[in-house]
Parts: C-alpha cells; sequence; structure tokens
C-alpha cells in the first residue's frame, strides 16, 4: 500500500512504487481529469502538481511523490483564477488537453504572477492538437491581470 | 409513404414516441453525476435533473423551462453541441441560458427509421448537411407549442407569440411558459413542416456564441471515451504487427502470468485494413502494457517487410514518365509544351501521415448474454451497432451505444477500428466490461488510414507575356480501392475527360480555376501495402501544396509578383462561377499580410489559395479561402512564422463566429505541423515515428503571434469550415520562405531542408 494526499485527502493505492504517478490517479483512484497523451513526457496532457509545482505525472513514478501534496486538476477547484480565466476567454475546443495546460499555467502563475509572452513560450510546452494557442496565450495573462487586481 | 424520410414523417413519428422523465438509457451509470450546468459531463444522458417532456425527436422541454436538445454528430472540438442547439433555437425562439444538449440515441436512431438524419461526422458535413432539418425541427416544436396555447385559450394560433420561453397571447397579453404546455404540444401534429428563417432574418446564428460544456472541460470533469470508468472494469493495452500486413505467430502469457494485476492475454485478428494483434488484459491499464512490453510475442513479417517510404518514392518518380488516368484535357498541353521556348518543371513530394488525435484510440466494451455496451468517442455512432453486431453475432437492438467528448478526430474516428479490438476482448472477459487503450506508439504506427504519400510532376509552358499558355500535372499517390466512376452532367462542357478517379489523388487538381488554355492532368492510383485514407484536409493536402508552389515557381520564372500573377490569372476566367470570390478573398489576404512593401532579406510574404468542393458530388457547395503568410528565416535557417492572414468566404451564412475562427486556427497548426515537422516513413515494412518525439507537434511558441482572420459571406452554398483553409497554409508558408531566402522547397515537411541562406 502506497499512502498518498491528493487533493488533500489521503488515499490508500495498492500499486507498485514504479507505477506512474499517472495511472494511479486514472485507474486506481478514478481521478480521470489526468489525461494520458503520449506517456513520455511530451505533450503535458497529463500535468498536476507536486508540492505547487508542475509535473508531468506520465513519467513521475508513484514512489518518488510519496508525502507529497499532490493535486490534480479536480483538486484545483472548478474556481481558480486560472480556469476563471479560461472560461472567460471561452480557450477549449475538444478540451482533452486543457486539464494539462491549466494545471501548466497555474504552476506557472504562482511562481510568476507577473509574466510575459517569452515566458509563456518558454515554460507551457503542452500540445493542443485543436490549436486554441491564441486562446491558452490570452487566458494565462488575463488570469495573471485577475491575480494582481487581487 | 415514399422511403425517403421527410421532415413531416419525422415529425409524425416524434409525436408516437413520447417519453417522460427518464430520458437516461444508461444502466448502472448514475444520471447526472457529474456537475453540469448545460451539458452532462456523460454526454449520453440528459443535461438536466427533473422530469421533462418530448416534443418531437429532436426537442425536450423540462416542467422548470429548461429545453434538452439532441446533437446528432460527435463532439470533437468543432463545437457541434454548440452549433446543433443554436440552429434549433433559432426557430425554437427558447431562452438560450436554460438550454443543454446530449447525445441522440444511436438506437432509437436506427429503430426510427434514421429520425436524426446524417449522424456521422465528416467532410465538414454538419452545417451543410444537418442546419436545415435542425431548423425545421426547432420550428416544429414552435408551431407546436403555438398550437398548444391557442387551444388552451381556445384562440387562433395566429394571436399566439413565442419568444424567450414564453407563449403570448397578444391581444390579451396572457401567457403561458413552454414547460407549462408542453405536455399538449406532444399530442398536436402538423398538416406540413413549418417553414424556417432565412439567413437575414436570423437573430441567434451569426452572433457569437460561447461553447456550451466548457465548465466540464476546464474542470476535467467531461467524460472522454478514455476516461469511462465502469464497475469491475479492466483495462487492456494492445500491441499489433510491427509490419504492415504482417501476422501474429506465437505468444508466451506463461512469461507474464504471474505478474501483478495480469488476467489474460487475448489474441486479434486482423481484418481488412487492420492487422493482427495481441492484447494484454489487466486491473489497470499501466500493469497490461507493461506485462505486454515483457511478453515474447513472434510475428511473422508477412509480404511486406521490405517495403520502405524510399523505394516507393523511387517507383512513383519513375511514373511520372508514364501516363496515368486521364482527369483533365483541355487543348493540347503536351504540343504547346514541345514547341515552347520557355517551359518550367518541377516534382513535389509528400511522405505518409496520421491523424495523431490527442486521445489515443480506445474503446471500452461489455458483452454479456444479453447486450452488448460500447462507450467510445466515435464519428461514425451508427457503424458501432453494425461492427458490434457482426463481431458478437447479436441482433441491432442489444447493442447499446454510448458516445462520449472526443479528444480530437480528424477523420480517424471514423472507422472504429478500436472498437473491433475491444469487443474480441470483452468476449472473452465473460461479461466484465474492458477498456482496450492504444500506448501513444503503438497509435502512431498503426492507422488504416494513414494520409497518402505523394509525388506530382508539374510542368509550365510561358508565353511571351509570361503567362502560362499550357500545364501538365502527372500525380501518384496511394488509392485503395483504385478509381471510382463518377459520372456528371456538365463533365464535358468544363473539359473534363475523366469519370474515373479516386479524390485522395485526385482532389485539388479539379477544375483549375487559373485560366490556362491547354491543360492535362493524369494520375497514378498506386496500390501499396500501407493503409490509406481520408484524413482533415484529405487530397488537397499534397496537390494544394504542390500545385499552389509551382503557380509561384511560373511567376518567378516569368519575373512576376505572384500576387499580381495569380490574379490576372484567375481574372482571366471568364467562365467560372465563383471568380469574383477567388478574387477578392486572394486581395483580402494579400493586403492585410503588408503585399508589396519593400522587405529585408530574410523575410518574405507567400500566397496561395483554394476552394474545397467534392469533386463528381455536390459541386454547388463550395468554400474558397486564402492563405497569406509572413516568415523571417535567419541566416543559420532559423525559421519564424511572423503572421497568417487567412480570408474565407462561409457562403450563406454562419452559424457561431467563434466556431469559425477557432476552426480555421485550429486548421493553421494543424497545417503548420504537418509542413514544418510531421511525416510517417515507412522503412522495412514498419512505421519509423513512434512517438511526439519524432512525429512533433506544434506548441504556443511556434504559434504565429499573428493569425488574422477575415470573412466574407458571398450568399452561396457553404461547403464548411473544417479543413478549407488548411492546404493552401504549406504552398503560402513555402512561397514565403522562397521570397525570404531563393530556395524553393518542393517536399515536405520543411525539417528535412537546410534552409540557411548568405
Amino acid at each position: 500500500m502506497i499512502a498518498l494526499n491528493v487533493n488533500g485527502k489521503v488515499y490508500n493505492a495498492d500499486v507498485e512504487p514504479e507505477m506512474p504517478l499517472l495511472w494511479v490517479l486514472r485507474n486506481a483512484l478514478g481521478l480521470t481529469g489526468t489525461k494520458y497523451g503520449c506517456g513520455v513526457s511530451e505533450c503535458g496532457a497529463c500535468t498536476v502538481h507536486v508540492n505547487g509545482q508542475a509535473k508531468r505525472s506520465c513519467v513521475t513514478p508513484v514512489g518518488s511523490v510519496v508525502g507529497t501534496e499532490i493535486t490534480t486538476i479536480e483538486g484545483l477547484g472548478g474556481q481558480h483564477v486560472v480556469q476563471k480565466a479560461w472560461l472567460e476567454l471561452d480557450v477549449p475546443q475538444c478540451g482533452y488537453c486543457q486539464p494539462g495546460q491549466i494545471m501548466a499555467a497555474a504552476a506557472m502563475l504562482r511562481r510568476k504572477p507577473r509574466l510575459t509572452d517569452a515566458d509563456i513560450d518558454r515554460e507551457i510546452t503542452n500540445v493542443c492538437r485543436c490549436g486554441t494557442y491564441r486562446e491558452i496565450r490570452l487566458a494565462i495573462h488575463r488570469a495573471a491581470e485577475m491575480m494582481a487586481k487581487g | 409513404m415514399t422511403t425517403k424520410l421527410s421532415m413531416d414523417r419525422r415529425e409524425f413519428l416524434a409525436t408516437t414516441a413520447v417519453v417522460g422523465g427518464g430520458l437516461a438509457i444508461g444502466i448502472g451509470v448514475p444520471i447526472k453525476e457529474a456537475a453540469a450546468a448545460s451539458v452532462n459531463g456523460k454526454p449520453w444522458l440528459a443535461p438536466f435533473d427533473g422530469a421533462g417532456v418530448e416534443v418531437g425527436s429532436w426537442v425536450v422541454i423540462g416542467a422548470d423551462n429548461s429545453v434538452t436538445i439532441r446533437v446528432p454528430q460527435n463532439e470533437a472540438g468543432q463545437q457541434v453541441f454548440t452549433t446543433s442547439a443554436m440552429m434549433v433555437c433559432e426557430e425554437l425562439e427558447c431562452d438560450w441560458s436554460k438550454v443543454g444538449v446530449m447525445y441522440i440515441d444511436v438506437g432509437r436512431h436506427l429503430r426510427e427509421n434514421k429520425v436524426y438524419g446524417r449522424i456521422s461526422q465528416g467532410a465538414s458535413a454538419f452545417v451543410r448537411e444537418s442546419r436545415i432539418d435542425l431548423q425545421r425541427a426547432g420550428a416544429a416544436v414552435r408551431e407546436r407549442l403555438k398550437l398548444a396555447a391557442a387551444r388552451r385559450w381556445n384562440v387562433p394560433v395566429g394571436e399566439v407569440e413565442a419568444k424567450k420561453s414564453v407563449l403570448t397571447h397578444r391581444p390579451t397579453g396572457r401567457t403561458f411558459t413552454y414547460g407549462q404546455v408542453a405536455a399538449d404540444a406532444v399530442s398536436v401534429t402538423m398538416d406540413r413542416p413549418p417553414a424556417v428563417k432565412e439567413p437575414v432574418q436570423f437573430t441567434l446564428m451569426g452572433t457569437r456564441v460561447n461553447q456550451l460544456g466548457q465548465d466540464l472541460r476546464v474542470s476535467g470533469t467531461a467524460t472522454f471515451g478514455i476516461d469511462v470508468m465502469l464497475p469491475d472494469m479492466l483495462f487492456a493495452a494492445v500491441k499489433m504487427s510491427p509490419t504492415q500486413g504482417g501476422k501474429l505467430k506465437s505468444y508466451d502469457f506463461n512469461a507474464i502470468k504471474g505478474r501483478r494485476g495480469v488476467i489474460a492475454a487475448v489474441p486479434i485478428e486482423g481484418q481488412g485494413l487492420q492487422v493482427d494483434g495481441v492484447a494484454v488484459v489487466a486491473d489497470n491499464w499501466w500493469r497490461a502494457n507493461t506485462a505486454l512490453s515483457v511478453m515474447p510475442v513472434e510475428w511473422d513479417a508477412g509480404p511486406n517487410a521490405n517495403v520502405s517510404s524510399g523505394d516507393i518514392f523511387a517507383a512513383w518518380r519513375k511514373k511520372m514518365d508514364e501516363p496515368g488516368d486521364l482527369l483533365t484535357e483541355i487543348g493540347d498541353a503536351e504540343g504547346v509544351l514541345k514547341g515552347a521556348a520557355k517551359v518550367v518543371e518541377a516534382v513535389y513530394e509528400n511522405n505518409y501521415l496520421t491523424h495523431a488525435t490527442i486521445e489515443p484510440m480506445n474503446c471500452t466494451a461489455q458483452v454479456t448474454a444479453d447486450r452488448v455496451e460500447v462507450w467510445m468517442g466515435t464519428q461514425n455512432p451508427e457503424s458501432v451497432v453494425t461492427t458490434a453486431a457482426a463481431v458478437t453475432k447479436m441482433p441491432p437492438e442489444k447493442i447499446f451505444v454510448r458516445n462520449c467528448f472526443v479528444g480530437t478526430a480528424f477523420g480517424r474516428r471514423l472507422g472504429n477500428d478500436d472498437l473491433r479490438q475491444a469487443l474480441v476482448v470483452a468476449m472473452a472477459m465473460n461479461g466484465r466490461p474492458v477498456q482496450v487503450l492504444r500506448s501513444r506508439e503503438e497509435d502512431m504506427r498503426h492507422n488504416p488510414i494513414f494520409h497518402p504519400m505523394g509525388v506530382a510532376k508539374l510542368r509550365g509552358a510561358l508565353g511571351p507575356d509570361g503567362m502560362p499558355v499550357a500545364l501538365t500535372i502527372r500525380k501518384a499517390g496511394d488509392s485503395q480501392n483504385g478509381p471510382t466512376t463518377v459520372i456528371r452532367p456538365d463533365m464535358k462542357t468544363r473539359g473534363l475527360k475523366a469519370e474515373r478517379y479516386d479524390t485522395l489523388v485526385s482532389r485539388g487538381f479539379h477544375e483549375i480555376v487559373y485560366a490556362i488554355p491547354n491543360q492535362r492532368v493524369d494520375l497514378h492510383h498506386m496500390k501499396t501495402p500501407m493503409a490509406t485514407g481520408s484524413m482533415r484536409g484529405t487530397g488537397s493536402i499534397n496537390n494544394v501544396f504542390a500545385f499552389e508552389s509551382f503557380i509561384d515557381e511560373l511567376a518567378h520564372a516569368a519575373g512576376k509578383d505572384p500576387y499580381q500573377y495569380r490574379r490576372a490569372l484567375i481574372a482571366a476566367n471568364r467562365v467560372y462561377e465563383h471568380r469574383d470570390e477567388w478574387l477578392r478573398l486572394l486581395d483580402m489576404a494579400a493586403q492585410k499580410i503588408g503585399w508589396g512593401k519593400p522587405l529585408p532579406k530574410g523575410t518574405g510574404l507567400g500566397i496561395a489559395i483554394d476552394d474545397r468542393r467534392r469533386p463528381g458530388l455536390d459541386q454547388e457547395f463550395v468554400t474558397e479561402a486564402a492563405v497569406a503568410a509572413k516568415v523571417t528565416v535567419s541566416q543559420g535557417g532559423e525559421l519564424v512564422v511572423e503572421q497568417l492572414e487567412i480570408a474565407l468566404d462561409y457562403g450563406y451564412a454562419q452559424v457561431n463566429p467563434v466556431a469559425i475562427e477557432q476552426q480555421l486556427r485550429g486548421q493553421m497548426v494543424f497545417a503548420l505541423g504537418i509542413a514544418r515537422d510531421q511525416e510517417i516513413t515507412l522503412r522495412n515494412g514498419r512505421v519509423v515515428e513512434g512517438n511526439f518525439d519524432d512525429y512533433p507537434m506544434q506548441r504556443i511558441a511556434e504559434f504565429p503571434k499573428e493569425i488574422g482572420i477575415q470573412l466574407i459571406g458571398s450568399n452561396k452554398k457553404t461547403y464548411g469550415v473544417g479543413e478549407e483553409a488548411m492546404p493552401s497554409l504549406a504552398p503560402a508558408l513555402c512561397n514565403a520562405i522562397f521570397a525570404a531566402t531563393g530556395k524553393r522547397i518542393r517536399s515536405l515537411p520543411l525539417r528535412n531542408h537546410d534552409l540557411s541562406w548568405t
């Protein structure tokens, strides 16, 4: 049994420590908001927060995050400033990659509340196959603006 | 009664199919488990709590005045949920804030003589083919509500007005809400279908509407096929023959039997273009996939183990010297070319491509003694029923399909090849539900419809004024089934000779709009071991790249500006009915990109134009688009796409401008990936590329900071907005690279080319 703190709740998962966190979340805990896209840390659909930092859960062995605070899209609560900005800018098309995009953006904004286009280009490397990149960029700036206003 | 299902027939049927309340058809799945406003997280379930009354097959009206609209096609990001609701509500005159959507019940569609019309999604067809039906559905419900109210008040229906979900008796000011009379409306029948609004009368359509269900997408509660969770569910990973046409020889389940969570291995015989495979089933997908990766499996490589893309290219280049199936012959192009003083010749090539949907192929199935349940994101739910019936030998009425949110499709989810695999595995699991999910690598390397390769040789003869007097195009492309016969009454008047072609080979080369007096186009339909078929953009991806790049080459050889050269050639075509739209769109794109201003070396502009029609079928539906690109290329060869400008003619009517703009930007991202980075390479019968590291995706940093969109509506029948501008992106981009560097790109992707300059 591995004890995990996910979204403020403690789960005991009967999994081997080398299992990627992604599959623990999805198949063992039923938290399906975190998506599988590539399995090799290329697309970012599986992005979660580990102690507030963005982490690609498809290549993160669950054994390496025992004792940390894990947050998934479900734990963001739906009213997070980034989610609000995403709704305001009507960002998603199909929506599949968006939980990962939102988690990546939320972690970046927490670390760097005042950011530039260059920061976004460098740090948001998640794949969106629909091509919502313009809206994602606008929504990240909008979230930053909302945060600055408090 | 005729066999063709007219709208009155549908409405007649609808009055006999009254459902109160229990709209949900799922078993073991709680209604409205996920939080949702306008869409249920499980979109096959009702969006609203509480009882409702069905008025017609499409609309359910709740006692709380909510309106649920049934959506016939899948939601894969192209905004079918929102668009469907808008088309119905335009006529229904209901309160948009109380509108929700859910998928149609596929079983009912089949039981009730295909009451929902076209339910498969493809060829940008949704608005083109469904709009009038959905408007009629909304109008019929509105009229029935009005009649029901008029009866209650005992007044002429002409005195009743419907607006914002309220029915008002104008002379007295009395009102009912829709919910108050919905039950009465169920028994109201109409003699004939009501008239529907013309686009000038639209009040909802044409306005900017945000997508329904966005709350689910940003909270992670939208249920994609991969997210389906069922009690007692198992997970399977699948491995398929690495070679095209290979066979499964043996596998050794004993080697993985004791592994944690592993339950079984199931062989899956190939069928059609799908190769043999073997699945490992476990209680967790990672366990299944890890066990599968170490299970010894032997394959018979089959007849194609020596086939490589390079050899196919070499063989097809040789074909460029042999005549193919004739598509067009106007005048004597070969004769003119022989005697011409100035001839330009070029060969253009494209490798295979794959759809690479962001949600890998998956399907969840449960097969018990008396029913088959399927959960998946599919473009073709109707064929889920027929395929499931064939595989499980169960009658169609025992097959239940739940369509899900779809993590992009691009044509990949029309064939349901993942369904067959899931059913075969589920049949071996004694009634337990199984989700079969392909790893990204299996998904990348196994596709029954890879986008075809292409080799095209183009030759042009220039007259003394530099304008082309003759053009020949010879094209070789994959064609699984060879050319099919197409007969159109107007073919001869348009100089078209061919009646046999495969549009995957020919599309983009039909009825060339540029006025060139002598033309010959012929095609080699090549049978290859590679499974090929339709992807967003289809045949135009390769052909428009070749043709619109070659026109640039002609302009350059003539010493003329490529935009003005195109302009002159279009203007000279006095018989083409959409000539003026072509000119207008070309001008709009050129102007917005800043055509004509001097630019430093290393910066360049390019332009391309095309239209989307279905050769030989519904020619009157057409959507044209021009794309202009501005690039900078560093001396070291680093390419930056600075700006893209799209001008598109949406034709007769637009439903949601937001959806159009998002589709167009999405097309650019899709096409940029193809132009810059993507190719599927066959080596020794095997697909080389396996993941996004070697089949790269465009990221936010590569996305142009500026993509301008200009729309016009020229009052003709719209083809669609799913794939109309994307074929022009690659030639516009490569023409811009030529302008910036002097390097002419004749094959994609660009990453195979050195763009450096001095």
